[in-house]
């Protein structure tokens, strides 16, 4: 019953990995950038969860379309701002440029929110838990988590399908037969990180009320992030759930039987042995 | 040329003719992420500084009674605030700024263990007092140092304290508490709680208790999920924590979700103390226990804690809270050593620190006396219990300001 | 009436120091067939890339259909009706060949179904039809570059440029790209083509620029490039153009 449990826990909290591992996977794999704000995308969307909370009452649910709006928003102006110059530019530049954007967005929300933990108190699901046997499944984890899994699905579907989706496909595998072929590649790649912010910010939304709201607490979010698309290979969406969900029951059932001071170890530990043998990721690229 | 000599004339006069001040430097977050607490404890000092100054007979304390030191003809003390910003290389650069430049006598501060730590290394090597109030990291006092003095109960002394008061739940409400859980977070913080607790047990086996339990969980882990399930699966009667506000925020929610009902919950200083424990889980938060330095329902039962508390709160419109109320001990400390040793130098005053006794009626425990390592033989500490949203203190008995709750109730009894 | 086309005027393209295209001017009028010739190095692609957008040129103008392109984006040349190919052959490795066409026939289509329709014609016309469902990365060199074309005219191009398209084919199949581009252009289609097997495009231009070292040094029929002094001197080298003059009895 315990491992059950265990498993359940481990599934759960690796599908909201899942989640914001696809958003970095679809930046990661178009573009070649490694974005470090990433993580410091999702604490922008549970800031503005909060706040929407805090003055205006607003449940997260309700929150949800416009903290997804502001992050793909927020994406957006990263890439305008930031990205778009380093794009070309030699696999360091990229890296420092967004490892200083993170550095200022943590310090920025400091700064203006103080360093306090704070937590969305009442939500419509908070407190709530199903039943089934033994097993304990709290409510808010369990939407968390199906809401990831939707939301993957619906940006894999997206570019499987869409027009807009197939110029996405069709830059990532070369950037100037897209501009031949009449795609104006400046806009996939601002598109695909609204995408990426889109991520990032239904997660954060998710997140609300079961994890606290700091200037920091996107970090291990960001950092697993970064394990999981390498696990499942750069630019794979489904890829980047299944790693996802494989660190998650990684950390639960590590942390279980091994010891809790273990959990993100055994994780990175897990990464590294996948790279030695398959260094193309799990599931390649 | 004229002009110059008259100036330089009235600036002579005025050193000659000036009262004298006593400075003493006092280094502190001032702006920076701990800002909102440093500043707090700066108002104390304050504070501290005009009952010393001024006149103030109706504050039962030594210096409240006469204008500045008696026994320095009517001194004046001056705390001269410095800041840290939570940076360790700042707090001791301020330390030596202070000492050389503005001529300090000695050194209060700094919050952060972390800080305390080089400013304390550098009041020791000019050989200058340093009495932090509120840093609790054991260590401190570990370092063999003959200069620095702490107010505040290290965590050993907490285990101690924490053992002592379940003894008490089991004799007078026969609570029969005997399994121990320690769940601590993964710093030097957690991990030296955790090992103060394994060390203490053994003193106190004879009454019965055990550990059932030991989980060590991440900084900024994203779930304690796993955490919680082993402590289920363990059953223990109390749980000690060690944990931030963040991490114990999420502890509570899931010792909810997962229908953990410990008899008692005690958390050394870090969580359960932060205001935002009660903000953040409402009634979820009741039962939860842990020791304070002090407590606003205590105000009532300490006619000079109220005094102190009301010229605190007409400068930072709040009530003061256990770690302010440390370092304004030790500012209030650092003066009476001074005044008891008659002079400024700092070996007298070091002796009446080694040697004296203070009296401090703002605490519970009455008093302050440092030990050979420099560290507050008696704690500072009262047990307190957050009852209807309220930290109301309820251990040791005669400061009770309510009965403590021996039991958990069931989560939807609440 | 002859209606340029492409017009490209003075334009000069420089990295850093290195003149790559110095002051070059031509015009390909509507319908024509132009080959742009020349030794290695003398600034072919630099051009295509200055005239398709990829690169911005230092100075001068290019004008397509009337409308100033100078240093337009590509995928707006392209929807403006002006494409290319690359000398090494690009395909979108991992999309089938209708996939890969289908990305270009998304340019002008509007609805799936016009571009599903627009695919299937361009992939019968170049033959790909019975391979529209194999991965583009697995073809033969001479179906990927058939698939370059393909792509291209999914686009519904006015005039395409093409960079060495015959390099790497045998007889039969230049044959072929010969006549793929004769028919092209009996459609209508005006052609630009950079090329190095003269055997294959003189038959087939109507007109030919020669560059070389960054300059335009002649302009002419392919009857009158043949016999060009500068060309040959540019092709063959000064000694050897003076020894042949000497062996011919020249001077």
């Amino acid at each position: 019953m315990m491992f059950l449990q265990v498993v359940l826990t481990g599934v759960l909290v690796g599908s909201v990995y899942s989640l914001v591992a696809v958003g970095l996977t679809l930046v990661w794999g178009l573009m070649d950038i490694i974005n470090f704000a990433h993580g410091d995308m999702m604490m922008i969307s549970m800031y503005t969860v909060f706040w929407l909370y805090t003055l205006l009452k607003f449940d997260p649910f309700v929150s949800l379309p416009i903290s997804a709006g502001i992050t793909a928003l927020l994406g957006i102006v990263i890439y305008k701002l930031v990205i778009k110059r380093v794009v070309n530019a030699p696999g360091l530049m990229a890296l420092l440029a967004t490892f200083g954007l993170s550095l200022f967005i943590r310090n920025f929300a400091q700064f203006l929110w103080t360093p306090n933990y704070r937590f969305v108190g009442e939500s419509i699901l908070s407190g709530k838990r199903i039943l089934i046997a033994d097993i304990v499944i709290g409510l808010p984890q369990l939407i968390a988590a199906l809401g990831s899994i939707l939301m993957t699905l619906l940006i894999a579907l997206f570019i499987k399908r869409t027009k807009t989706g197939k110029a996405i496909q069709a830059t990532a595998q070369s950037r100037d037969i897209a501009e031949l072929m009449g795609v104006n590649t400046e806009k996939v790649y601002a598109v695909t990180f609204a995408l990426s912010g889109i991520c990032v910010g239904v997660a954060g939304t998710l997140l609300s009320g079961i994890f606290p709201v700091y200037p920091e607490a996107g970090a291990m979010y960001g950092l697993l992030a970064f394990v999981i698309v390498a696990l499942g290979g750069f630019g794979n969406i489904w890829g980047a759930f299944y790693a996802g969900i494989l660190i998650g029951l990684t950390e639960a059932l590590g942390g279980f039987y091994l010891g809790t001071q273990f959990k993100y170890a055994l994780a990175f530990l897990i990464y590294l042995l996948v790279l030695q043998f398959r260094p193309k990721g799990l599931f390649g690229w | 040329m004229r002009k110059l000599l008259v100036v330089f004339a009235v600036l002579l006069a005025f050193t000659v003719f000036a009262e004298e001040v006593i400075k003493i430097g006092a280094i502190f977050p001032l702006t920076g992420p701990a800002a909102a607490t440093g500043v707090k404890i700066k108002y104390a000092v304050e504070v501290a500084q005009e009952i010393i100054n001024g006149e103030h007979p109706e504050i039962e304390l030594l210096l409240g009674k006469s204008a500045g030191l008696p026994n320095l003809n009517g001194a004046k003390i001056q705390f001269v605030f410095a800041d840290h910003q939570a940076n360790p290389e700042l707090a001791m650069a301020e330390a030596e700024r202070l000492i050389r430049n503005e001529g300090v006598v000695a050194l209060i501060g700094c919050y952060h263990s972390s800080a305390t730590k080089p400013a304390s290394q550098v009041a020791e090597k000019y050989g200058i007092p340093f009495i932090a109030g509120s840093s609790s990291s054991a260590a401190l006092t570990e370092r063999g140092l003959q200069w620095f003095f702490r107010i505040a109960p290290h965590d050993g002394m907490e285990t101690v304290f924490f053992f002592e008061y379940l003894k008490y739940l089991n004799q007078k409400y026969n609570a029969n508490v005997k399994k121990v859980a320690v769940v601590y977070i993964d710093n030097e913080y957690g991990v030296h709680a955790a090992q103060m607790v394994k060390e203490k047990i053994k003193d106190y086996q004879a009454d019965g208790f055990s550990i059932v339990a030991d989980v060590k969980y991440p900084a900024g882990a994203t779930n304690v999920d796993i955490e919680v399930q082993k402590i289920k699966g363990a059953k223990p009667d109390a749980i000690f924590h060690a944990s931030y506000i963040g991490d114990m925020t999420m502890f509570v929610k899931k010792y909810k979700e997962f229908n953990v009902v410990p008899k008692v919950v005690l958390s050394y200083c870090g969580g359960y103390q932060d205001p935002q424990f009660v903000i953040n889980l409402g009634k979820d938060a009741d039962y939860f226990a842990g020791p304070n330095a002090t407590t606003s329902a205590l105000f009532k039962k300490m006619a000079i804690l109220a005094k102190i508390n009301e010229m605190y709160k007409a400068k930072s419109g709040v009530d003061i809270d256990g770690p302010t109320l440390e370092d304004f001990a030790s500012a209030i400390v650092i003066a009476e050593a001074i005044n008891l040793a008659g002079s400024t130098d700092p070996q007298k005053v070091l002796n009446v620190l080694k040697t004296g006794t203070f009296m401090a009626p703002y605490f519970v425990s009455g008093r302050i006396k440092f030990g050979p390592d420099g560290q507050n033989i008696y704690s500072a500490s009262v047990m307190t219990q957050i009852l209807d949203g309220i930290y109301e203190a309820v251990w040791p008995e005669q400061y009770q300001t309510k009965e403590p709750v021996p039991q958990f109730p069931d989560w939807n009894k609440r | 009436m002859p209606r340029p086309l492409l017009e490209v005027q003075n334009l000069t393209m420089k990295f850093g120091s290195l003149v790559a295209n110095d002051d070059v001017s031509f015009v390909v009028n509507e319908g024509e067939i132009v080959s742009l010739i020349g030794p290695n190095g003398a600034g072919k692609t630099t051009l295509f890339n200055c005239i398709s957008g990829f690169y911005k040129p230092f100075s001068g103008k290019v004008i397509f259909d009337g409308k100033d392109i100078t240093g337009k984006s590509t995928h707006q040349i392209t929807s403006m009706g002006l494409t290319r190919t690359f000398q090494i052959v690009k395909p979108l490795k991992d999309m089938t060949v209708k996939e890969n066409v289908l990305t270009g026939a998304f340019l002008h289509a509007n609805s799936k179904r016009e571009a599903e329709n627009l695919t299937d014609q361009v992939l019968r016309m170049t033959h790909l039809w019975d391979k529209k469902d194999m991965l583009a990365g697995s073809l033969t060199i001479a179906d990927k570059k058939r698939l370059e074309v393909a792509r291209m005219l999914a686009t519904k191009p006015k005039m395409i440029m093409l960079d060495e398209a015959m390099a790497g084919l045998n007889k039969t199949e230049i044959k072929e790209a010969m006549e793929l581009c004769v028919n092209l252009n009996k459609n209508g289609m005006t052609l630009l083509i950079v090329e190095h097997v003269m055997e294959a495009i003189m038959p087939i231009s109507n007109r030919v620029v020669v560059l070389n070292a960054g300059r335009k040094i002649a302009e002419g029929s392919p009857q009158q490039i043949i016999n060009n002094e500068e060309v040959i001197k540019a092709y063959l080298g000064e000694r050897y153009y003076a020894k042949s003059r000497q062996i011919n009895g020249g001077i």
